[in-house]
């Protein structure tokens, strides 16, 4: 195997403007973050915050990777934060599981259409990955305002039921915590799940609330004797065991894991090695000018174990490069961009995501891709079936796969590195990482384009001032919706991860990964 | 020399007879009682025979059986060791009579010595100096007074049936002499059916220094210098050593040159210990007792003179002459000793006996002990498991090297007093060798103040951190041993970033913060204090864990519900916080029928004492007798029911209110 070496001066003045504007697209995501840490989980009344909760569940020492943390930001208003419901992967009693825990302070933990996705987003990891489930569960339902938007469709309320069902039947434990109300939809989470702990006088688990069955029947009922613990543990049998409070509750959940049948994750199959080059250079690598390439071989350099990389095809459909590594002991199939996609390029990476999937190596896409290479000559060359191909590859890969956006994600580009439709594992974006249909500039220009010929058609000139004033709402709305923040909030991506972040976060996902099911791939039709 | 001994004791002693019988190629033969079986005072013997029951009057105290014993195995003697019957004249001569050897002196010196009128005024004739005050044991008040004026205040009044400091009063002002008086005198009676008492003169802050002598049967009697025994807590002795430091030559040959006039007036025969109290104050020094035995701190001679005493024991009871004469005998460096008790010193020195789950002592110290891994301490002996003795050129070098042995010592399972006698070597007094008998007593909080809480709680905590199976390089970052490991996990909390871990001392709940993590490493706090935990050693059930916390070692081990640790010789027992679901049952003390039936039997009334688990109601039904059972201790409240009245399901038939755990 080769090993990648440096050229880059980190005490040159590029290295330092590329430092200091990526530190700038960090601190907006930092600010956002700090919104929503210090605006969630809010202590109540004998119930511990929900963030602390969740530390609590899990074992002292290991870490947690959060699903969806930017869930719904500036969305509703601003303050649902974090979707309502923290999700996140980590350990407990030695074995890995995904935890699902309502915020009870954000709205009384109801679900708004992003709760749902988030939901729905961690049972889907948990199903691709084998992972127990836990839900600390502190929710008033639907939020009814919004009921169009979560309850009638697929991969809305239902579909949490039907998962939890589905993954039983699986053999993934499902258990459940209540630590607060469960109401109506809420109630069958409980109810659903294989074992359920509830906490005596917060824990309630009921179909229709007390102001419900007031309205209903007339009849008044407060929620202790209409749900509470005492009635569930011994009359109704909907819960299994009770807590004395929220501590107690997450130890008996700890206990239920403990005595669950899945093993303890094993170790890699390779030794960890640090990269040669320092992870913490690699904001300096990013080009402060986002129309300049980012070198893709120094940001391998950076990730990969002893920064070794064995290059596939390396002479040949030179703007994507792919290669062999691996990343804390786990061995890695990367690809990653250095320019536009031609038709070798497509098809090279075709072909390396078929011999990774054939030899069981999980795949990593780092993005930094403005599309397809476009014109009459590439068009002619068949770019079209070449880029489907790609595409077709990515999107029958059963190993692993596991998406990072490093720089622009644009149009098919996005389709063909396993944008969010491909079934990544795990997706995330750099804080300095773009991605919409085409940038924002090109989007301004077509559309003006378009513009100068109706105006041409009605006889009329676009006059540069005119068109000025007609592309910068286009930019202005471009950059806003290709945002991290702007995805993150609607669960395009799963976490925004920091570069010197990544290696621990692809490396936590690897091992996650390595833990799961796995399937044989089977390819459609390469139009060959 | 004899062929085969019987060691008539237990123990760190009984171990240590043998070892010199083993030396000289005489056969031993050991006994033990029953709470005793299999102890390692029984390794090596030629027979072990079984004396009794556990208590000490059933067995190491019963003359007969051990007379049956050695001469139903052929013993030729009998060595009594220190303690139980090794000044007893009874016995003694009992073994005298069975035609065996007594290893020690004369019983007639036994019965002497052991009265303390008649010791003292043998003494005051052979012209060794004695504590002003009564020759005569008297149990009348007014002679007493008169006593105690002859004597001078402040006076010690100490009753002839008392030993190791037992029953003694002080009376600093005559005013309450009289009061005092009747009162000892009644206690005495009480404890020792002897009101007899003698009075004396009290030595106000009085060092505790004592000369060992030899005697044999061809009247050659020498002395092996003096000890300094001042450190004592409730008149016994814990740290010893040899020689005393900061008393004048002359006085310290007065001293020696005393104990052996004492000894030849005796005509003493065998190992004896001379006790003085010496003022440093006034420079004087008084006869106190006579111990006609080998002493627990008899090491710390062995370790200046580089003789064997229990050596010289056997060879003197055999009939040789000392192996010495005083000229050649010589005294080299300095020696301590430090008696490792299981006891607990945080609860007033309760005992502590129990089951030594893990013991490892200091290699670089010599440790005469009857305890290893395992083993049991049974409750009906002297705490005493060990003592253990450093040897070295000068007297802060020894004391340097008996602190770290302590530090060094690892000890699981029982609470010991290790980390209290590792504070006292580090008092100042202690230091400049100016400790007089009564600095434990007026120094105990401070003595007691290091013992570290937070720091077991912190060991305890790490210990909870989860491990890969094997804590090897390859294992999944899950486990968070690489790195920074803990990624999002810091956004649950901005306090505790890796977790925190609860664990209680006592009723007491500790909150150990998991701040940073690295392999076998760990950062925590408690509060605002932080902790850096190191894992030395991973344990097993068979080995405990091992590392340093701050820099300081500790041990730990695993139990059935929590951790059992020492750091710094302390140990503290810590319970994982896990809620039996039987407590939560004490909120609603109602108990309920279970099924429809009759209730065939009433076992409780209100106002009854009842006991987790005892049966309040018995209800008939389906032909079966259903117990009901009470959740809780506590009292019955109410009753519901009563014989032969039917109930339905659910039916409350008594509420118990549950007994508050004040």
């Amino acid at each position: 195997m080769s090993v990648l070496r440096s050229e880059i001066n980190p005490a040159s003045e590029a290295f330092r403007k590329n430092q200091a504007a990526f530190d700038l697209q960090l601190e907006a995501i930092e600010t956002a973050r700090r919104e929503i840490l210090s605006g969630s989980g809010k202590k109540k009344k004998d119930k511990l915050p929900v963030r602390v909760r969740v530390n609590r569940l899990l074992d002292p020492g290991s870490p947690f990777v959060e699903v969806g943390q930017f869930g719904a930001h500036d969305m509703y208003g601003g303050t649902i934060y974090s979707g309502g419901i923290v999700t996140g992967i980590g350990m407990v009693s030695g074995r890995l599981v995904m935890v699902v825990a309502n915020d009870g302070s954000v709205k009384g933990g109801t679900y708004y259409p992003i709760t749902i996705r988030k939901h729905i987003r961690a049972q889907q990891v948990a199903r691709e990955n084998g992972l127990p489930c836990i839900y600390l569960v502190d929710s008033g339902g639907a939020f009814l305002p919004l009921q169009d938007e979560i309850f009638p469709d697929e991969n809305q309320f239902g579909t949490i039921f039907r998962n939890i069902a589905e993954m039983s039947a699986l053999g993934l434990p499902q258990i459940a915590a209540v630590m607060g109300s469960c109401t109506a939809g809420g109630a069958y989470i409980p109810a659903m799940c294989d074992e359920t702990v509830i906490v005596r006088g917060t824990g309630t688990i009921f179909l229709g609330g007390p102001q419900l069955v007031q309205a209903a029947t007339g009849a008044k009922v407060d929620a202790e004797s209409l749900g509470g613990a005492d009635l569930h543990t011994t009359q109704s049998a909907v819960a299994d065991h009770l807590a004395h409070d929220d501590e107690h509750a997450l130890r008996l959940v700890r206990d239920i894991v403990a005595r669950s049948p899945s093993a303890a994750p094993a170790g890699s199959p390779l030794a960890p090695e640090e990269p040669l080059y320092d992870p913490a250079e690699l904001p300096g690598l990013i080009s402060a000018n986002p129309r300049e390439p980012i070198r893709p071989r120094e940001i391998l350099a950076r990730l990969l174990d002893g920064s070794r990389f064995d290059e596939y095809r390396a002479r040949w459909g030179t703007t994507i490069i792919c290669g062999t590594g691996a990343i804390g002991g786990y061995p890695v199939g990367v690809l990653i961009n250095d320019g536009v996609l031609f038709s070798e390029s497509a098809q090279k990476a075709a072909n390396f995501i078929e011999i990774c999937c054939q030899r069981n190596i999980p795949l990593v896409f780092l993005h930094n891709i403005n599309g397809f290479m476009v014109g009459q000559e590439y068009e002619a060359d068949g770019i079209a079936r070449h880029g489907a191909k790609m595409v077709n590859a990515v999107s029958c890969a059963a190993v692993p796969k596991f998406s990072v956006l490093i720089g622009g994600s644009y149009g098919a580009g996005n389709f063909a590195m396993c944008g969010r439709a491909f079934g990544p594992r795990m997706m995330a974006m750099w804080p300095n990482a773009r991605t919409s249909v085409m940038g924002g500039e090109q989007a301004a220009k077509v559309l003006a384009l378009v513009r100068e010929a109706q105006l041409n058609n009605q006889g009329e000139e676009f006059e540069p001032e005119a068109q000025a004033a007609f592309k910068e709402p286009i930019l202005k709305r471009y950059e806003e919706c290709s945002h991290p923040l702007y995805a993150a909030a609607r669960m395009w991506v799963d976490s925004i991860i920091t570069p010197q972040q990544t290696r621990d976060w692809l490396g936590l996902g690897l091992a996650m990964a390595a833990g799961g099911p796995s399937k044989e791939t089977r390819f459609g039709i390469f139009r060959i | 020399m004899f062929s085969r001994i019987l060691i008539a004791n237990r123990g760190e002693i009984a171990c240590r007879i043998a070892r010199t019988c083993s030396h000289l190629g005489i056969e031993f033969v050991a006994v033990h009682s029953t709470a005793d079986t299999g102890a390692l005072h029984l390794e090596g013997a030629v027979e072990t025979v079984c004396i009794g029951a556990g208590p000490s009057s059933e067995s190491y105290l019963h003359v007969e059986r051990l007379i049956e014993a050695a001469k139903a195995t052929d013993c030729q003697a009998v060595h009594p060791g220190y303690g139980f019957l090794s000044e007893n004249a009874p016995f003694a001569l009992a073994v005298e009579n069975a035609g065996l050897v007594f290893i020690g002196p004369r019983p007639e010196t036994i019965e002497a010595m052991g009265d303390k009128a008649q010791s003292k005024a043998m003494m005051r004739a052979a012209g060794v100096p004695v504590v002003p005050g009564s020759d005569v044991a008297s149990e009348d008040p007014a002679r007493l007074v008169e006593l105690a004026d002859e004597a001078g205040f402040p006076v010690l009044l100490k009753p002839t049936g008392g030993g190791g400091g037992k029953g003694m009063v002080v009376i600093e002002n005559p005013a309450d002499l009289i009061s005092a008086t009747e009162a000892t005198i009644r206690q005495a009676k009480a404890s020792f059916g002897d009101g007899r008492l003698l009075i004396e003169r009290f030595i106000t802050d009085p060092r505790h220094i004592e000369v060992q002598v030899f005697g044999d049967s061809h009247g050659h009697v020498v002395h092996l210098f003096e000890r300094e025994c001042s450190l004592q807590r409730r008149h016994q002795k814990v740290i010893e050593e040899a020689p005393a430091i900061n008393i004048p030559e002359a006085t310290r040959s007065a001293m020696r040159e005393a104990a052996v006039r004492g000894a030849e007036a005796l005509g003493y025969r065998n190992a004896g210990t001379f006790e003085f109290i010496y003022s440093p104050e006034k420079d004087e020094f008084f006869f106190l007792e006579v111990n006609t035995r080998l002493q627990v701190e008899h090491p710390v001679t062995e370790a200046i003179t580089g003789l064997d005493l229990v050596e010289w024991q056997l060879r003197v009871a055999a009939g040789e002459s000392l192996p010495l004469a005083q000229d050649a005998i010589v005294a080299r460096g300095h020696a301590m000793e430090a008696r490792i008790c299981a006891e607990d010193p945080l609860h007033d020195f309760r005992p502590a006996p129990g089951r030594v789950s893990h013991v490892r002592w200091p290699e670089s110290a010599r440790v005469d002990t009857g305890v290893i891994s395992g083993g049991e301490v049974p409750a009906f002996y002297d705490p005493m498991i060990a003592k253990i003795i450093v040897h070295a050129p000068d007297r802060e070098t020894a004391r340097h090297s008996l602190h770290a042995s302590l530090l060094d010592t690892q000890l699981i399972g029982v609470a010991t007093n290790i980390g209290f006698l590792a504070s006292l070597l580090t008092d100042p007094d202690v230091i400049a060798g100016t400790a007089d008998t009564g600095l434990i007593a007026r120094k105990i909080e401070a003595l007691t103040a290091n013992a570290p809480d937070d720091e077991t709680a912190a060991v305890a905590a790490a210990l909870q951190l989860v491990r890969p199976p094997q804590s090897d390089a390859r294992a999944s970052p899950w486990f968070g041993q690489q790195g920074r490991g803990g990624f999002d996990r810091e956004m649950l909390s901005s306090e505790a970033q890796l977790g925190t871990v609860t664990v209680l001392q006592e009723e007491t709940p500790f909150s150990v913060r998991v701040l940073a993590r690295n392999g076998d490493q760990a950062q925590l706090a408690i509060g605002d204090k932080q902790f850096r935990v190191q894992i030395l050693h991973a344990g097993s059930p068979s080995m405990p864990w091992l590392g340093t916390i701050n820099s300081r070692k500790w041990t730990a081990a695993a139990t059935a519900d929590g951790y059992d640790t020492q750091i710094d010789g302390w140990r503290n027992v810590l319970a994982r916080p896990d809620i039996a679901d039987d407590m939560l049952e004490g909120g609603s003390g109602t108990a309920v029928a279970p099924l429809p039936g009759v209730v065939s039997a009433m076992l409780i009334e209100a106002g009854a004492e009842v006991r987790k688990g005892q049966v309040l109601v018995v209800v008939e039904a389906m032909k079966m007798e259903n117990p009901i059972l009470a959740h809780s201790d506590g009292i019955v409240e109410e009753v519901f029911c009563a014989q032969g009245d039917p109930v339905t399901s659910g039916q409350a038939l008594v509420r118990v209110a549950a007994a508050t755990s004040d």
